[in-house]
């Protein structure tokens, strides 16, 4: 029996449909980026061992539909999040003028600790530019975010994406203000029960 | 950001390796203390040698040595009286000792962090890719001192005027530094002192000694260039002694090893068995050494060790002790002539490497240099004395290159012409390709594996295709199932587990009129399974999109749900479930039905200044039909009638289309009466008026009250349908109907317990049955009770 890390965090990316969720998943996980790559209809998530601060952690990423008429059942996969990735495309600002709600969602049904990280994605795209990095930024100061813009194309920023929240996320158990609590998605590895896979135990508890 | 960061980690883990080493080593060796002081089973005065043996191995805990002092104090009073006993468990515990270090953790259960041992073993793999080479020049010197403390200059043996650059990296062994028994038995470590200080001197203030390792007379020192001391990790030392009892034998080996940049070094200075005769006991010693000296395998967690050949480069140095079999004026001759030729030809080494003997793959360097051994010491006269032992190449310098290394280029191989000794010191140089790593393509690389050990990992999660996300039922019909197939494949590598699981908060997995089967399943991959998904509105569920006050004007009501497919270990698949419920007075209630004054799929708003109906107007021309064209009808309510006669006569109530636009037999619309009493969400007497009834089915009088007490509604339905039963009756002679008959089939749907009472959860008990239709005939019989 091994266990090669030493954590394991559960992410969720949230945002509204088209604004790269899936391919910020995949470049990070496989360092892929499938262009038109089909809507996620449901759940999909991936899994990467990243190091913080000499500690291995597994990242368990959730990244969920972004249709609307899904919202009320993928609300449901945000409980336990120790990070929440809120995406919006730079080149649509319809896409940024729903982060409102987006972010009421994440707050309402994480916990106050959960880390919340703001991306812009579709840095790429700059001639198609349609919300600036100083008025996001400015919203994610206001709201307690961090921010960055990303593409998922060329891989910018997307691993500090990540790893920023890991090392927030990580840096906030340390200072104790996160229980380890199986559903708390913040798990210490070997926990209890390994057989307990961490996405189940989140679903039993629905 | 990421990369940087992860090979920052990598590197920060050689550090903390190298620190664990250290902690590995000095924990060790109190840990061998303890060893020691439980497992031996001689005297006290031996267990406390032990101890004091065990700090000759590592100089770089100074702290032991006040107890060694002591004792050595204790000892030197009776040093001469030493017993081989003494000697040999001390022996013992050398020989023990070195065990021990090289399995620090052996019997403790340690987890194995298999996943950087994984990709430490790509990362080496990969190798060249990540380093370049560099020519580094390594010096080996090896003097057996007999004995002597330093008293003339090393600069002929360690300075090389003819070589352009320093070297690198200098190892010196010394053997027979210290033939006293104290430094046997004490591990008294006061001569090499002086030897290290003398060489530092020689080398000045370039080198840093990178560690120096005794055993017994065996000395072995490292110094390297001070820029190189910071690629440099991984340094460990082991000693293994060897030797028969009977002689003050300090026989046996000193190893060190290291890191240098990305190439793994190994030293040995060994110090073989004597005499001319002992050939095959040197051969054996250089075999127990190999096999005895071990070392912590730092690029693997689980504590495995290596051995002096797992390194790029290994050299073996010393005082060998093989032996020139001529008589001794016939090599002294020779030597004169300096015919080393044919003296190496004869040479045991030579003669024992070329047979395969021993020191097997290791090669030298041409020697062009006389016997080092034996000196008159101070002269430069080979020996004089009566044992006139015969001039030997006795110190050595051999080297083994592994198999996947770049073999090394000699650049010299001498003696140095130091007399105070009885054996001359040898040295030899070596140029070694060494490989130094190219920061960012390591970076690079490593990323590389990284990532695809987590693209491994990510394709070992459970992966399907389902065929669609939407399944649209369209219009769907009271009481008329529709099914549609999803088909759900494996289209990952491993098993896949499904089932359908429960929305956030939510107990049920779907809506009550929709039927998923089957609810989990398992598919191996490429296999492929059937998803039945069935909607089927029967009268327990079609009030839900029946009565809906928002949509009083339209025909239609629309059905939604998302099911939550869960793959194991996987994703998750939402499929949207929809369709159009086509509204029906069936399965409605009366309340609702009666606010209706056109039919239930007409679009039409219902007035404002609406007045309720009296009973349904659908009710109205079921039996308005019955009474003009079926009365007379034998068998009516007994026989069956058609579905799809009565789907069409359904159709005409909800759409006020006139029964003449349809054919069916009167027993369809008989049926359908009974059908749409019983679909009634809540039947015309209510539920909460059930037990009531029942108790009430004894008295005609008691149930005339009870009938009274119906919402007026009700009232009305119960009143008309029992009229225009009592009115069926009086056509007995051709219908054959008789009052129980009527009583029976219509009790059944007038009087129904809540389908949510347990009362409906098993099928009617005979008394109970009984009951209920005595309630209706006593109206159907007494028909002053109705008025």
């Amino acid at each position: 029996m091994s266990f090669p890390y030493e954590y394991i965090f559960k992410y969720i990316i949230i945002g509204d449909m088209g604004v790269g969720k899936s391919c910020l998943l995949h470049q990070f996980t496989e360092n892929k980026f499938v262009p038109d790559s089909p809507h996620t209809i449901g759940v999909e998530f991936g899994t990467r061992i990243v190091d913080v601060n000499n500690k291995k952690i597994k990242l368990q990423i959730w990244d969920t539909a972004g249709q609307e008429r899904f919202r009320a059942v993928t609300r449901s996969y945000y409980r336990g999040a120790a990070g929440a990735l809120l995406v919006y495309d730079i080149t649509r600002r319809i896409t940024y003028n729903h982060l409102t709600t987006w972010l009421t969602d994440a707050r309402n049904l994480t916990n106050p600790n959960t880390v919340i990280m703001l991306i812009g994605n579709k840095k790429d795209l700059e001639g198609q530019r349609d919300v600036t990095y100083e008025e996001a930024s400015a919203f994610a100061k206001q709201n307690g975010l961090i921010f960055v813009e990303s593409s998922a194309k060329t891989g910018e920023n997307v691993e500090e994406a990540f790893l920023r929240t890991a090392k927030l996320i990580f840096q906030s158990v340390q200072e104790g203000n996160v229980d380890l609590i199986p559903d708390g998605g913040i798990t210490k590895n070997p926990p209890q029960t390994i057989t307990d896979k961490p996405q189940d135990a989140s679903k039993c508890s629905c | 950001m990421g990369d940087i960061q992860n090979t920052d980690n990598i590197e920060s883990n050689i550090d903390n390796n190298n620190n664990n080493n250290v902690s590995l080593e000095s924990s060790s060796s109190s840990q061998n203390n303890n060893t020691n002081t439980t497992t031996t089973t001689t005297t006290t005065s031996v267990d406390n040698l032990q101890v004091g043996v065990l700090s000759i191995s590592d100089q770089s805990t100074p702290t032991i040595e006040t107890p060694n002092q002591q004792q050595q104090q204790q000892q030197d009073d009776n040093n001469r009286g030493v017993s081989n006993e003494t000697i040999k468990a001390s022996l013992d515990g050398l020989k023990h000792n070195s065990l021990k270090t090289t399995f620090p953790n052996s019997t403790n259960h340690q987890y194995i962090d298999v996943n950087t041992q994984w990709i430490t073993n790509k990362l080496k793999e990969r190798e060249s890719e990540f380093t370049e080479k560099r020519g580094m020049s390594i010096f080996l010197g090896t003097w057996n001192v007999n004995g002597k403390k330093p008293s003339e200059s090393l600069d002929p043996w360690l300075k090389d005027p003819s070589m352009s650059l320093q070297p690198d990296i200098y190892a010196i062994g010394f053997q027979e530094l210290d033939l006293t028994a104290e430094a046997l038995l004490l591990g008294d470590t006061t001569r090499s002192l002086p030897w290290e200080q003398h060489i530092l001197n020689t080398l000045q203030g370039d080198y840093v000694k990178l560690l120096s390792k005794q055993l017994v007379g065996i000395l072995l020192c490292v110094y390297v260039k001070k820029e190189h001391k910071p690629h440099i990790a991984n340094v460990q030392s082991d000693i293994a002694a060897v030797g028969i009892m009977g002689m003050m034998g300090n026989k046996g080996g000193v190893a060190i090893r290291f890191s240098f940049y990305n190439t793994t070094i190994c030293i040995l200075n060994s110090h073989l068995n004597a005499h001319m005769d002992n050939v095959l006991r040197r051969n054996q010693d250089m075999k127990d050494i190999s096999k005895n000296i071990k070392f912590i395998n730092e690029s693997s967690t689980d504590h495995s060790t290596i051995n002096i050949f797992d390194h790029d480069q290994l050299f073996w140095i010393g005082d060998l002790n093989y032996r020139i079999p001529l008589p001794d004026n016939e090599v002294k001759e020779k030597i004169k002539k300096k015919d080393f030729y044919n003296l190496f030809l004869v040479d045991q080494l030579n003669q024992q490497m070329k047979a395969g003997a021993v020191f097997e793959g290791f090669q030298e360097p041409p020697i062009s240099f006389a016997p080092t051994y034996k000196y008159d010491a101070g002269t430069e006269e080979y020996d004089s004395s009566e044992k006139k032992r015969t001039p030997a190449w006795c110190d050595r310098i051999l080297w083994k290159t592994h198999k996947k290394a770049e073999n090394v280029g000699i650049l010299s191989y001498k003696r140095a012409e130091l007399i105070s000794s009885d054996h001359r010191p040898v040295s030899a140089s070596f140029v070694i390709k060494i490989k130094v790593v190219i920061p960012d393509s390591k970076n690079r690389i490593y990323q590389e594996i990284v990532k695809e050990l987590d693209k491994k990992e990510n394709d070992s999660m459970p992966d399907a295709n389902i065929s669609t996300n939407m399944v649209d039922f369209e219009t769907i019909k009271f009481m008329q199932p529709i099914s549609k197939q999803l088909i759900f494949e494996n289209i990952g590598q491993v098993i896949a587990r499904f089932q359908f699981i429960p929305k956030l908060d939510e107990t049920i997995l779907c809506k009550p009129w929709l039927k998923i089967s089957p609810l989990a399943g398992m598919m191996i991959p490429k296999e492929k399974v059937t998803i039945d998904l069935t909607i089927y509105v029967d009268n327990l569920t079609s009030g839900l999109f029946n009565i809906n006050n928002n949509s009083t004007n339209s025909t239609n009501e629309s059905m939604d749900d998302i099911l939550i497919l869960h793959l194991e270990n996987g994703k998750d698949y939402f499929i949207s479930i929809s369709g159009k419920f086509q509204k029906t007075c069936f399965g409605n209630t009366l309340d609702n039905l009666v606010r209706y004054p056109h039919p239930i799929r007409n679009n039409l708003p219902i007035p404002p200044e609406q007045k309720k109906l009296s009973i349904p107007k659908e009710l109205w021309r079921i039996i308005d039909y019955i009474y003009y064209n079926g009365l007379k009808e034998e068998g009516l309510f007994i026989k069956s009638g058609v579905t799809k006669e009565m789907e069409l006569i359904r159709d005409c109530l909800d759409t006020a289309e006139p029964f003449s636009s349809i054919s069916f037999s009167i027993h369809s619309m008989a049926e359908t009466l009974i059908r749409f009493l019983e679909s009634l969400v809540e039947p015309v007497i209510p539920f909460n008026m059930y037990q009531q009834a029942l108790d009430a089915s004894s008295s005609p009088l008691s149930c005339k009250t009870l009938v009274s007490h119906l919402p007026s509604v009700n009232y009305n339905v119960f009143f008309y349908l029992i009229s225009f039963l009592i009115e069926t009756l009086s056509n007995q002679k051709e219908n054959d109907l008789k009052p129980d008959q009527l009583a029976i089939i219509f009790s059944t749907v007038l009087l129904r317990p809540s389908p949510q009472s347990q009362l409906s959860q098993f099928p009617p008990d005979a008394t109970t049955v009984k009951k209920k239709a005595d309630l209706i005939l006593h109206f159907l019989i007494s028909k002053d009770l109705i008025n």
